[in-house]
């Protein structure tokens, strides 16, 4: 991964730092001119700044995918979880137009690990279920699923009716800078697989192209406490 | 024959990239037009060399046709224009690739201002 990554990097990095230097050679030729064209070089300073920005968002998020800290591993309530992302983004979701229909086992078991992050990934999730929807013209409601998929592992889903994600892109769309959005950064999957990963769960995606997507991840059901 | 303002043309997706290569360019007296896609580009000197630039600045890994293509194009054409790939994807394939389609130099982002200006000046003269 960090052959990919560094490839990646090189290049969101590349775009901003070539912008700058062009910009910043370009400004000093004209301010070096017997009359500075002021204009120019005042936009010129206002794009190097935006530039320099873009690449300071690209380290920040860098930093986020590869956070050291410890997160606060405890038992977690997954159907909680769920409801929590739901209600957080109720609004959003109106003002999108966009519905959602949860089916929530009532019998979950808890899972153990970091309820933010997971309540990160979920949400990750479902703002892009709702940015695929968006595009599609589809009014189909985004589908929010939590279940027990066997004795060990809990599954959580999110479901959109958008245009799916083409083969040649499912082998590549957990990988970081990997993004099918105009202005996305790519970095959303990769970080919430590494948050699923670091709970020593998966997260998956199936599609078919034309038919929508459903990302999902499973959890390890929590040990129970030994007996007395 | 290269004119008073040599025109340059360069096509890159990046639309930052674009405008401080457009204003590097000016800033050196250089006549520019730019071009977010390859397309956008070979629709505009569709027609015979007298619309071609003097010098073509191009990224190879764009939406739409790749830099490859647009240089595959411009031969099927048998359009002389010295293309200059300037590009973040700086393997040796991707290099020995755009000089073996007929680039006359590849550079790599970030391309200090002084070895572009005089790479152009260099593929102007040849040209």
């Amino acid at each position: 991964m960090l052959g990919e990554l560094s490839a990646s990097l090189v290049h969101e990095l590349n775009q901003p730092l070539a912008a700058i230097l062009s910009n910043a050679q370009a400004a000093q030729r004209f301010i070096s001119r017997d009359q500075p064209d002021l204009a120019e070089v005042r936009s010129i300073l206002d794009d190097i700044v935006a530039n320099d920005r873009r690449a300071g968002q690209v380290i920040q998020r860098l930093r986020a995918l590869f956070r050291k800290d410890r997160s606060q591993q405890r038992e977690v309530d997954v159907k909680q979880i769920v409801l929590e992302v739901l209600q957080l983004i109720r609004n959003d979701l109106l003002n999108r137009g966009i519905g959602v229909e949860a089916e929530l086992d009532d019998d979950l078991p808890v899972a153990t690990g970091d309820s933010v992050q997971l309540q990160q990934v979920l949400l990750n999730l479902t703002m892009n279920a709702c940015e695929a929807m968006e595009g599609s013209g589809v009014r189909e409601p985004i589908r929010a699923r939590a279940r027990r998929k066997d004795t060990q592992t809990i599954e959580v889903s999110i479901s959109d009716s958008g245009p799916g994600v083409s083969e040649e892109q499912l082998g590549s769309i957990f990988l970081p800078f990997m993004t099918t959005k105009p202005k996305g950064m790519g970095l959303g999957l990769a970080v919430s697989r590494s948050i699923i990963e670091a709970h020593g769960g998966r997260l998956w995606v199936l599609s078919t192209p034309g038919q929508g997507a459903t990302f999902g991840f499973d959890l390890p059901i929590a040990a129970a406490p030994a007996a007395p | 024959m290269v004119a008073e303002h040599p025109r340059i043309a360069v096509v890159d997706d990046e639309a930052d990239v674009l405008r401080a290569m457009q204003r590097l360019l000016r800033s050196s007296g250089y006549a520019v037009d730019v071009y977010a896609t390859g397309e956008a580009f070979l629709h505009a000197v569709s027609g015979d060399c007298p619309d071609c630039p003097d010098c073509l600045l191009l990224d190879l890994h764009m939406p739409g046709i790749s830099g490859f293509e647009v240089q595959a194009r411009l031969r099927a054409r048998n359009c002389k224009v010295p293309v200059v790939v300037i590009t973040g994807h700086d393997t040796a394939a991707a290099e020995g690739r755009a000089m073996a389609g007929g680039a006359v130099a590849f550079l790599r982002k970030p391309v200090d201002g002084e070895l572009l200006l005089a790479t152009i000046e260099r593929a102007i003269g040849a040209g």
